[in-house]
């Protein structure tokens, strides 16, 4: 494999007990320090996917790879190069925001790093002195941007991000993408995300997969999706790429 | 109509939920069962109680003593049988009776006279004091017959006569004699700890079965298994976890326990017998230094085991309903299965130590193991319950390393797949 390359997936197949096909020979790969995004419709594979990027599922054939590592031969060392929010992230309800951010970090950090990355979700979280109280007086949105802080602050080499905006008003949106392209560019991390926001994909992604019932119907830049299916918009090719 | 409604709602949710309705299912059937084995067990008991013959020693030969156990044989329908030795009936009968030598000449002067009842105790069980009683019954027939037969002898009226017939009583126990009211103190002891354990397991088990659950619906539980900690350690550190906070549940528990069996005493023990109240603090004192370390060892895997059942469970549920659904019925079942154990019998005996195979039935087997002097049973149920431990640890960490504590067990419906 590539050195350029962060996730190789080739052939993927994901089988649930019952025959249920998640994923059908799906086959993509990320570049080194891109944000690649995931577009399809509701069943057709994109979680499955990337909870089998993110080590939590086995694959029933194919391979993935994360910077050359097998994710299920090698799966420590994929999640010690990885963060992965899952689309309905959430937290400890007893635990105070600040409590949860410090359990998470510290299982990647220790003494002054882990005090620095402590620092840094809480920025990014912007809770105020909410950070100090219990989860369960959070909302959806100061849940979410909780879940995404400590992800951003593990500084991994790929974020896995799943949906990563799901559930946020306009605002916090926003903040979100900023912070995730920045942390992209700053920091060199990869991004694999999926989304059902095709705004949200054009803003962020260097590059789009657009998969259907399991495979990959149509990749590329925003821009060249655009021009192939000659429409206006992501949306539009998206439509067209999955027989709309 | 809203509010029938709502109602209707709430229960046709649960009521909906194959895991209630298997829950449901298994706790008739199970108590279906129970109830016919405490039944036959309890049966036993009053029949044994009522129809046992029971084994008689005589070593007096006199006429006096001879006619007293003829009446007495005719006044219990026949069921006082005579046997050379005390060893000889106790093979045959559940109680044998002994007349020492002179208690003939004895009841015609003194008004306080001694008796022997001996019973032989093979499992931990009611069956071990209603035998007790057999005797006491017996030594009451005696006494109200020998009162007759002295005011015969003397020519008074049979008012005028004061006697108190006193039973010595003695178990055999695997060959041991033990002070039947001191073992009948500590088998209260070690029932009572035993449900004490049962409890602690069934609430362990309980809370480590909804702790994963909880930690699914919180959403919380993907982020935590892409950490870069080994599943063994998550697996582990959750089951020392649930450890830690029974731990604490145990703390409150024994202290509210202690008062319970300290405040109860064991009824009308005999003159020149052992008395002995049935505290814990008895049951520790006869344990001693070793005994009780290995009974804190099976409180300790007991916490275990039932923390990782609990865990195994919570993991494959999909949520909270589901890992109480399924949790409950099975505390409640072993729970059920130690009050049962008094009733159906816990063998005393050898074969005790295959009780550690339950792990809760360790402090039994820890007991039935210094009741018989035999340290190997304890050591054997010991080693067995460890074994068993582990392999729920075991079950649990696979469990982990699976992509089954994800998608859990589904009975009916397919997850939804994205």
């Amino acid at each position: 494999m590539s050195s350029g390359i962060a996730v190789d997936v080739r052939d993927l197949v994901k089988v649930y007990p019952g025959g249920v096909r998640g994923v059908d020979g799906l086959t993509f790969s990320v570049v080194v320090g891109e944000i690649y995004g995931l577009v399809g419709p509701n069943g057709s594979g994109k979680t499955t996917t990337l909870r089998i990027i993110a080590t939590l599922l086995k694959p029933s054939g194919g391979s993935v790879r994360v910077f050359g590592f097998d994710a299920v031969s090698g799966a420590m060392k994929v999640r010690e190069l990885i963060a992965y929010l899952p689309e309905e992230a959430g937290a400890y309800r007893d635990l105070t925001g600040l409590d949860f951010i410090r359990f998470f970090l510290g299982a990647r950090f220790r003494g002054g790093r882990l005090e620095e990355a402590v620092e840094e979700a809480v920025k990014i979280a912007d809770l105020g002195s909410d950070i100090k109280r219990p989860v369960r007086g959070y909302s959806k949105g100061m849940k979410r941007l909780l879940a995404l802080s400590v992800v951003l602050a593990s500084r991994p080499r790929l974020f896995i991000l799943d949906e990563p905006t799901s559930g946020l008003d306009v605002e916090r949106s926003l903040r979100v993408r900023n912070l995730v392209r920045e942390y992209a560019r700053r920091y060199g991390v990869t991004v694999l995300l999926s989304s059902h926001n095709m705004l949200e994909v054009e803003y962020l992604c260097d590059r789009v997969g657009i998969i259907y019932r399991g495979r990959l119907v149509a990749e590329g830049a925003p821009e060249e999706l655009k021009a192939r299916y000659s429409v206006r918009n992501l949306e539009e090719a998206f439509v067209r790429a999955v027989g709309g | 109509m809203v509010f029938a409604a709502l109602v209707k709602k709430e229960i046709m949710v649960v009521l909906k939920s194959p895991a209630f309705i298997a829950g449901i299912v298994l706790l008739v059937a199970y108590f279906g069962i129970l109830g016919k084995v405490i039944g036959v067990a309890t049966e036993q008991v009053a029949k044994e109680a009522v129809e046992s013959y029971i084994g008689v020693v005589s070593e007096d030969v006199s006429a006096v003593t001879q006619g007293l156990l003829h009446v007495a044989n005719v006044t219990l329908k026949g069921r006082l049988l005579m046997v050379p030795t005390v060893e000889d009936g106790l093979r045959k009968f559940p109680v044998v009776i002994l007349v020492p030598a002179g208690f003939g000449s004895s009841l015609l002067r003194n008004t306080t006279l001694y008796i022997y009842g001996y019973t032989a105790v093979d499992s931990i069980s009611l069956i071990q004091p209603s035998r007790s009683q057999l005797v006491y019954s017996v030594v009451k027939v005696l006494e109200e017959l020998g009162k007759a037969v002295v005011a015969t002898e003397k020519g008074i009226n049979i008012s005028e006569i004061s006697r108190t017939l006193i039973p010595r009583m003695e178990a055999r126990v695997g060959g041991r004699v033990v002070d039947v009211n001191m073992l009948s103190s500590l088998l209260f002891s070690i029932m009572m700890l035993a449900y004490m354990v049962g409890i602690l397991g069934m609430l362990a088990l309980m809370y480590s079965a909804q702790s994963v659950a909880t930690e699914k619906e919180e959403k919380a539980f993907e982020m935590l298994l892409t950490l870069p900690v080994s599943r063994t350690t998550i697996a582990v550190a959750k089951v020392v976890g649930a450890v830690v906070l029974s731990v604490i549940m145990v703390v409150a528990y024994f202290a509210g326990f202690s008062f319970i069996l300290t405040s109860v005493s064991t009824p009308t023990p005999t003159e020149g017998a052992q008395t002995m109240t049935g505290s814990l603090w008895d049951l520790l004192q006869f344990l001693g230094g070793d005994g009780v370390a290995l009974l804190s060892l099976s409180l300790g895997l007991m916490l275990m085991f039932s923390g990782s059942l609990g865990l195994l469970i919570g993991s494959i549920s999909s949520d909270t309903r589901v890992a109480g659904a399924v949790a409950g019925p099975i505390g409640v079942a072993l729970y059920i299965s130690l009050l049962a154990s008094q009733f159906v019998g816990v063998p005393l005996s050898a074969s005790s130590s295959l009780l550690g195979a339950t792990v809760y039935g360790l402090p039994l087997a820890i007991f039935a193991s210094y009741v018989l002097e035999n340290r190997m049973i304890a050591l054997q149920a010991t080693g067995i319950a460890t074994a068993v431990t582990l392999l729920t640890v075991l079950a649990v960490v696979r469990v982990f390393e699976s992509e089954r504590i994800l998608v859990g067990i589904s009975i009916r419906r397919r997850k939804q797949v994205k």
